[in-house]
């Protein structure tokens, strides 16, 4: 099937990035497991742009969170960790931060790291005309300040813990105030990261030296070589043949036959495959409907026969460190049609289901599933395949009864849903439903100064998401990054990134 | 005199049929329902600078009455602007430029293989009607005809993927001013696939040319001359049933133009059929709209050629 | 002028002028003696029971409903096709798939072959201008390559199996007009029709007896042929996802689906793969024996 690869990370929350499939010639060439030389990294996708405050595409972020630097960053269980800056504290009131810089950091040109970065930074991201992805998150902020060179202070009109994890995200990675004044961050990628960009070929590679003046060490890996080969079948063959020395595969075909001879490193993506009911359409309006489409799908049958069992059942929330149950908050056990029939009181709904054709490989799959399940119960779903940007457009205006969807997940649970399902919400139409017991725990979960939400808030809030059923969540894909034998220390997060390239090594 | 006025004549024709064509094509995209390409234009818009989008709309003729729109589109079309495509934000001429020489390159190679294979076989075939080989050959060639291009292609792939570690990728094409050897090894494949329908479709025609003509009163004459059966073959009975294996390849040549969209998209190649494809299932007229006009002229000029070609092999259908 | 050489090669002209072509008992005698045409009648014949099978819903297991115990299992007795992903049985599939097929072709080519018959024997009687006019129209659409013209045809009318049928009548309609077309020019013209004109019998008249009956053995034989293209281009077109839509199942589509698992599970695709050719093969065989059948010229080869 001729499906793009491209699309795994398709955030459709938050700005919709373009499809660009970029077909144009890329050389062939072996780079061979020598131990010399860059590591050899193929993927589907290409560097788009290097200006960080406007990136949204999968490899273009991927890329460029090796070259910049954020403030503070997230381990694998979605807790804050130190960034730029080596240490922080939050005022009693909640509505002062203040950030302690680590000391010595250079940008890749030579100049010096000062808090003024940190504000002109943020004040460009804060500025509308910049039309960074991110600036929606920072709306609760009033003013940066640099009372010292080492020190950044950020005002808040009010609490706000989710500003903390917005300083995670690429698009406010730390930039050099010399390039802001000059205009040119669309043509120097001028970062404090762990590597260097040393040269780019449109749709063919992207090369990177390592900056042995980093702050946290520098790399062991002389350099990092990113192939563009659009065929993921094309990069588990390299990998075989020795050609690349890693590959960053999405296609749970590919993944399925990727053993024997290359090395796997999994972790669940936070992006997650839902079926988005409109619960402002009838019957959907109806809790007992919702519930029981919620009730009479199986999501591991999904997984088998959709992706190849390569993927990871899901309730709500995929921010990575919260161990949940799936289902739990829904009246019965998924795949019960018995008792998904009684909470439809026996009567049969005729549905059309949205599909993104040509998106993500598995799309039309899952529909032919969900609809196979469904119709045990007297749920008859209709499949609507329409292209990406026609899909894109309903989805965004909710045009639909229920729609399959691949959104995008965040390691703030807050900032998640909260765009969704909170007050005011900016996708609060695309949601399909306005759910005042999800907005009241959004809310709570928003005005919390703590900088993880506990376990038992996003606990709650999962619950009664799933009580209320206003979609159905179905399963995480898997990032993976399969490598040579040879290759050591490199794996691959919940949001792609491969930072730990600055530490892997090979034999 | 007459034969050069019939080949005026059918010039003339010729501009007709692609007047009556670029008819066609406009009035397919115009008759969709609603406002289609206004509203492609309002969903893609963020994605097109002001002078890309002001370009589609003159391509477009939009806010003008459907003839004057007609006459605008044709205008721009010969000034060169055939629209931009809203998905790719890159102008379609831009685009269909560097689709050609792939879908070109695809057809010359596959009839350079198909063509004298076919012939070969069809002499063969008809070299003694009815016997072991011609039930053999005839089978084949029916077996080359039924076989979906689809199929054939898939399972090719597979093979060269599972034994090769072959994959084919549009990213990595490599063109022919690139490396010859490159491309050729990118191209051979498919070729030889779109290669083995035509390859049927030519042994059908020769076989039943060669039949008629060994038939003819002048080869049993030859015949009866005593000269070798072999020098016959070749010499007398193949040149003159020449004209319709010429015909009958020229219009398997025009017709790849248009229809390699299938072997284009299983072996990922970046050529006219996978471009026009992927602007009909996104929804970008203006790509569909020019691939489709630029095809069907290609197409008929090519079925031109051959008629030229035909009368200059036939002189007797110069005198119709 | 001369006609342009008519894309579709295999299916040549008849000769008009001959004799009138025998009578239909005739005709079934003769196509069971041809060998083409006797192994035709007998492969399209069993083809077109399964997909009678897929019609009436006959089939062994449901077509659309899943059974995920049973993936990907290979050919047994149970499922003589071996199941698919979502662990359907592609034999009934592949049945149902027959019916989907033959009903875009089956739909499309009597479309085409009607309209073609009517506009090619009125425009060929009438003469003149507009005669002149549908040459010119079949000219156009003879100037796009047959799976371009169903591409585009499918762009402007959308996806699904009534807007192929569509599509794919556009596209033969021009051939079934040419066809139509020579034979009457041919008839209108004989002595025998000129003298009934003198006579002052109708054109209904003169149609009815002397041109129709000409003109249908062609039509029978392209329409054939026109049939096994038609399954080809039904299923191309399901292939490419622009024909009939998952879940409905579609021998095209089925093929396209088994892609993915060629390597590891070749019954998915080989299966679907082996009924089109065979049904392709059937059509081909029946449109030779029918030629050779209807054309008493042929008899010598």
């Amino acid at each position: 099937m001729f499906r793009h690869r491209l699309l795994r990370a398709f955030a459709l929350a938050g700005a919709v990035s373009a499809v660009v499939a970029a077909c144009s010639p890329a050389g062939s060439g072996n780079a061979g497991k020598k131990s010399h030389g860059p590591l050899v990294v193929a993927r589907t996708v290409d560097l788009d742009g290097l200006d960080p405050a406007v990136a949204t595409a999968f490899g273009t972020v991927q890329t460029l969170q090796l070259i910049f630097d954020t403030l503070l960053r997230t381990d694998a269980d979605g807790r804050l960790v130190p960034g730029l800056a080596k240490s922080w504290e939050t005022s009693k009131d909640g509505r002062t931060l203040t950030f302690h810089l680590q000391q010595g950091v250079r940008f890749h040109n030579g100049d010096a790291l000062t808090a003024d970065a940190v504000v002109a930074t943020l004040d460009r991201v804060r500025d509308e005309a910049t039309a960074s992805v991110v600036r929606s998150n920072l709306l609760a902020v009033t003013k940066v300040t640099a009372p010292d060179p080492n020190t950044a202070v950020i005002k808040l009109s009010h609490p706000d813990g989710s500003v903390l994890h917005t300083l995670t995200l690429t698009g406010t990675a730390i930039l050099d105030p010399a390039d802001i004044k000059a205009g040119r961050l669309a043509q120097a990628a001028n970062g404090t990261g762990p590597f260097k960009l040393a040269g780019r070929t449109q749709g063919q590679k992207v090369d990177l030296t390592a900056n042995s003046a980093y702050f946290g060490g520098a790399p062991k890996l002389p350099g990092v070589e990113f192939r563009v080969i659009p065929d993921e079948n094309s990069i588990l063959a390299g990998l075989r043949a020795g050609s690349f020395d890693a590959g960053v595969l999405t296609d749970p075909n590919v993944v399925a036959q990727a053993h024997g001879g290359v090395k796997i490193a999994k972790t669940p993506s936070m992006a997650y495959h839902a079926l988005m009911l409109n619960g402002r359409r009838k019957p959907l309006d109806r809790l007992p409907v919702r519930q029981a489409i919620a009730c009479a799908i199986d999501r591991k049958q999904v997984v088998d026969t959709a992706v190849a069992g390569q993927g990871t059942v899901t309730g709500p929330i995929t921010s990575p460190g919260y161990h949940l149950s799936p289902t739990d908050g829904l009246p019965c056990t998924p795949g019960d049609a018995a008792a998904a029939k009684k909470l439809l009181g026996g009567t049969t709904v005729d549905l059309k289901m949205l599909v993104m054709s040509g998106g993500y490989a598995s799309a039309v799959n899952e529909a032919q599933n969900l609809q196979a399940q469904l119709s045990k119960i007297g749920v008859k779903l209709t499949i609507d395949q329409q292209p990406t940007n026609v899909y894109v457009k309903r989805w965004s205006k909710a045009d639909f009864d229920v729609a399959l969807a691949l959104n995008g997940g965040m390691s703030s649970p807050y900032l998640m849903y909260a765009r969704y399902f909170g007050d005011g919400a900016s996708l609060a139409k695309a949601a399909g439903l306005d759910s005042p017991p999800i907005a009241k725990l959004l809310a709570q979960a928003g005005a919390s100064t703590e900088e993880r939400l506990s376990d038992a808030t996003v606990a709650q809030l999962q619950r009664t998401m799933l009580q209320q059923s206003p979609w159905v969540w179905l399963f995480t894909d898997n990032n993976v990054v399969a490598t040579q034998p040879n290759v050591k220390g490199l794996g691959i997060t919940a949001d792609n990134s491969l930072r730990s390239l600055q530490s892997a090594t090979r034999g | 005199m007459t034969a050069l006025r019939a080949v005026g004549g059918r010039v003339a024709g010729l501009a007709g049929t692609l007047i009556g064509v670029a008819v066609v094509v406009f009035a397919l995209l115009r008759l969709l329902p609603g406002d289609a390409i206004d509203a492609n234009l309002g969903t893609q818009a963020g994605l097109l600078t002001a002078g890309q989008r002001a370009a589609l709309r003159r391509y477009y003729g939009i806010d003008q009455s459907v003839p004057h729109q007609f006459v605008t589109w044709i205008g721009q079309v010969l000034h060169g602007n055939l629209g931009v495509s809203v998905n790719s934000g890159t102008d379609v001429a831009t685009l269909l430029g560097s689709a050609i020489p792939v879908t070109v390159e695809l057809a010359v190679l596959a009839t350079l293989i198909g063509a004298p294979l076919g012939i070969a076989l069809g002499v063969l075939a008809a070299g003694r009607p009815g016997g072991a080989r011609d039930l053999g050959v005839q089978s084949a060639g029916l077996l080359g005809l039924a076989l979906p291009e689809f199929v054939l292609a898939s399972v090719v792939v597979a093979v060269l993927g599972a034994v090769f570690r072959y994959f084919p990728s549009a990213g990595t094409f490599v063109s022919l001013s690139q490396s010859v050897g490159g491309n050729l090894s990118q191209m051979i494949y498919p070729a030889l696939v779109l290669a083995v329908g035509l390859a049927a479709t030519v042994m059908r025609t020769t076989r039943s040319a060669y039949l008629d003509v060994a038939r003819s009163d002048f080869v049993r004459t030859a015949r009866g001359k005593g000269l070798f059966p072999r020098r016959i073959r070749w010499r007398h009975v193949l040149r003159n049933s020449s004209v319709p294996i010429v015909t009958m390849v020229g219009i398997q040549f025009g017709y790849l133009l248009g229809g390699t969209v299938v072997i284009e998209q299983v072996f990922a190649l970046p050529g006219l059929g996978r471009l026009l494809l992927n602007a009909i299932l996104q929804r970008d007229y203006a790509v569909v709209q020019s691939a489709v006009l630029l095809i069907a002229t290609g197409f008929v000029v090519v079925n031109l050629a051959v008629d030229l070609i035909y009368r200059a092999l036939d002189p007797r259908t110069a005198e119709t | 002028m001369t006609v342009p050489p008519a894309p579709a090669a295999v299916g040549a002209a008849l000769d008009p002028a001959g004799p009138p072509p025998p009578g239909r008992r005739g005709v079934a005698r003769r196509l069971w003696a041809d060998r083409n045409g006797r192994i035709g009648m007998v492969v399209t014949g069993v083809i077109v029971l399964g997909g009678l099978a897929g019609l009436f819903g006959l089939l062994p297991y449901d077509t659309v409903a899943q059974d995920v115990a049973v993936r990907l299992k290979p050919p047994s007795m149970s499922h003589p096709f071996g199941t698919d992903q979502f662990g359907r049985d592609v034999f009934s599939r592949a049945l149902s798939g027959i019916f989907a097929s033959l009903r875009v072709a089956v739909v499309s080519v009597a479309a085409a072959a009607a309209a073609g018959t009517l506009v090619g024997v009125v425009s060929g009687y009438a003469g003149g201008w507009a005669d002149a006019v549908v040459g010119r129209l079949t000219d156009v659409l003879f100037a796009f390559p047959a799976i371009l013209l169903a591409l585009t045809v499918i762009s402007a009318l959308g996806r699904g199996w009534p807007e192929t049928t569509l599509a794919i009548a556009i596209v033969y309609l021009p051939i079934f007009i040419r066809t139509a077309r020579g034979p009457t020019l041919t008839v209108r013209n004989a002595e025998y029709v000129k003298a009934g004109r003198v006579l002052g019998f109708g054109p209904l008249r003169l149609v009815g007896r002397h041109v129709l009956p000409n003109v249908a053995a062609p039509i029978l034989v392209q329409t054939t042929l026109a049939m096994s293209w038609a399954v080809l281009t039904e299923s191309t077109l399901s292939f490419l996802g622009l024909g009939t839509q998952p879940p409905q199942s579609s021998l095209g589509l089925m093929v396209a689906d088994g892609r993915t698992f060629l390597t590891t599970e070749p019954w998915m695709l080989v299966a679907p793969a082996a009924v089109i050719v065979v049904l392709v093969i059937g059509l081909n065989l029946l449109g030779d024996g029918l030629r050779a059948a209807l054309d008493p010229a042929e008899d010598r080869s």
